[in-house]
């Protein structure tokens, strides 16, 4: 009998503060999104879907989707393209591969809070340092508004997280390529394959594991990402994604209920997300014997 | 692209010649932002504002350092970003490491279920939490309450440290739990005695990766802390770029100061420090 408890025992202050501070969280979440009141409304009654009806026939409702896809697809992809491209890129030099990785992976270490404060002053509309650079190269003749600019701001907020983001996936696909074939490379370029059928047929295949699961990862967490958004335009200026949004409900409008209906439909989301690499996760530690 | 293969030498050369651009132009584009960081917070207000900007400065001075350390409330918010991270890591590690012990060294019913938690607790927005954790703080009195972020912070961080501790737990040969406990030891004893102290690095990383975590976080601590003399750096820096009239010199003095134990911990532990913001999906 007590043998059969040790493993609970191990696990129990690890659940109690879990089951305290996101189960039971999460599961209050749920029932406030049923309920209608605000924060100090002491008689809470169930209010049949009220606070879904009304997220999703708010006029902004489809904005933020539709922001919060393109912040998300739009900035992945870019992630991928120049984490992948730089990975490649540093893996081929024959010198100061140490010296690049230190640097690449700057951004990605540093707070979201440094993040926000470093570009927001950068691109300032008047002052800012990029509008200069991009006058005197002769892009612009005009001032930028960055991040005042409704059909600019969130295209300027998806580079500004692209430069601090795209590390990750250097990072990634260079640990990945590591354990690259390098036999089968060196028999293909000797059979005159160039480095683009090189790619295409043996490290593309051998990075494609790490780049799914990496895909997957930084799609989550930059759908989730509130720090640098709220920094520097508050989401408004057509910015605002489902995770700011969501806290602008509670915070500024004072809306709990709504915003709590809003939570529940980006952790649908979410989960839609996660499920294959909550797969994969499984299947290694089955591999590993731990399941 | 440049062709690696190229065989001809005028291919080469221009190859190298491509190399050596590309390689300045990323190095530039990381970099610069830095670089305005620190000589912003070096100059003086009045050329700071100055239009055009200067690239190199005139003069260099200290004055922005000097207001942000002696004039404002950063250093108690940097010794409460101490306070919040050193109180989060001994709650997690205590709580990672026996669960991370029972999840290696056990076969049991509900493991699955747990790591399946465990998991997606990993991959929630923070955004869902926030709502329903500030109305139960407030019912029990614990916004503005540092045990109240602590316990958060901490249970958002268990399950990261869990998933890393694991990894490196699992690295351990089981004959070495069979022999300690041929030698009549129990099962907390071969945690303590023999675990533990074979998994330093992992002990390493994630107090690392929970020292950083914390010190970056910004959303629950503005949340949940409404005093200065409670408040964590990060939560003080967003407080004072968000609202108007910001003084951009003491700003960028203020963010040098909040990158220096990143920066030192980035130069020093960086295997360890991959290892844990990547919570274990690198192995440095």
């Amino acid at each position: 009998m007590k043998k059969k408890m040790t493993p609970y025992l191990y696990l129990m202050p690890s659940i109690i503060i879990m089951v305290l501070m996101l189960g039971f969280p999460i599961i209050y979440n749920i029932g406030i999104s049923f309920l209608n009141g605000s924060l100090y409304n002491e008689n809470k009654s169930f209010n049949n879907f009220q606070n879904y009806i009304r997220v999703i026939n708010d006029p902004k409702f489809m904005q933020i989707i539709i922001t919060t896809i393109i912040w998300t697809v739009l900035g992945v992809t870019l992630q991928m393209i120049l984490g992948i491209g730089m990975a490649l890129f540093v893996d081929r030099l024959k010198k100061g591969k140490i010296f690049m990785r230190i640097i690449l992976l700057l951004p990605w270490i540093i707070p979201g809070v440094v993040t926000a404060l470093m570009w927001k002053w950068m691109l300032l509309s008047d002052i800012g340092i990029v509008n200069y650079i991009l006058n005197i190269i002769g892009l612009t003749d005009n001032n930028i508004l960055f991040l005042s600019n409704p059909n600019i701001a969130l295209f300027t907020l998806v580079l500004v997280n692209t430069w601090k983001a795209a590390p990750f996936w250097f990072l990634m696909i260079t640990a990945s390529l590591q354990s690259k074939p390098v036999d089968q490379i060196e028999s293909a370029t000797l059979d005159g394959a160039g480095f683009g059928q090189v790619f295409r047929y043996i490290i593309l295949p051998h990075l494609s594991p790490v780049i799914a699961s990496t895909g997957v990862l930084t799609t989550i967490w930059t759908m989730n990402y509130f720090d640098l958004i709220w920094l520097t335009t508050k989401g408004a200026n057509a910015t605002s994604t489902l995770s700011v949004y969501t806290y602008r409900l509670a915070f500024e409008f004072n809306d709990f209920g709504r915003s709590a209906a809003l939570a529940v439909i980006s952790l649908i989301l979410v989960s839609i997300v996660c499920i294959p690499y909550v797969r994969k996760m499984f299947s290694n530690l089955k591999y590993e014997g731990v399941l | 692209m440049i062709n690696p293969f190229a065989q001809q030498d005028t291919k080469k050369k221009t190859g190298s010649i491509l190399t050596i651009i590309l390689i300045s132009v990323a190095v530039i584009i990381i970099l610069f932002p830095f670089y305005w960081l620190i000589v912003t917070s070096l100059k003086m207000e009045s050329e700071i504002y100055r239009i055009p900007p200067s690239v190199f400065p005139d003069a260099i001075t200290f004055e922005n350092y000097k207001y942000a350390i002696f004039q404002t409330k950063i250093p108690i918010y940097f010794l409460n970003s101490l306070i919040y991270a050193g109180g989060t890591l001994l709650v997690v590690l205590i709580c990672s490491s026996l669960a991370a012990y029972s999840m290696s060294r056990f076969k049991f019913r509900g493991k699955g279920i747990y790591l399946l938690i465990v998991l997606l607790t990993q991959l929630m927005p923070l955004t869902t939490l926030i709502v329903p954790i500030y109305i139960l703080f407030g019912r029990f009195n614990l916004i503005n309450n540092r045990l109240g972020l602590i316990a958060v912070y901490s249970a958002i961080q268990i399950p990261i440290a869990l998933w890393l501790l694991l990894g490196f737990f699992n690295a351990i040969p089981r004959e070495i739990d069979e022999a300690a406990r041929i030698d009549g030891c129990n099962t907390l004893q071969i945690l303590m005695k023999m675990i533990l102290p074979l998994s330093k690095p992992g002990i390493v990383a994630v107090s690392i990766s929970v020292i950083i975590s914390i010190w970056q976080e910004f959303m629950l601590a503005m949340t949940f802390t409404r005093t200065d003399t409670l408040r964590p750096l990060m939560a003080g820096v967003s407080a004072s770029i968000t609202k108007a009239g910001i003084k951009w010199g003491q700003i960028n003095a203020t963010g040098v100061i909040a990158l220096i134990p990143i920066i030192i911990i980035y130069l020093f532990c960086q295997k360890y420090l991959i290892q844990g913001l990547t919570g274990g999906a690198v192995k440095g």
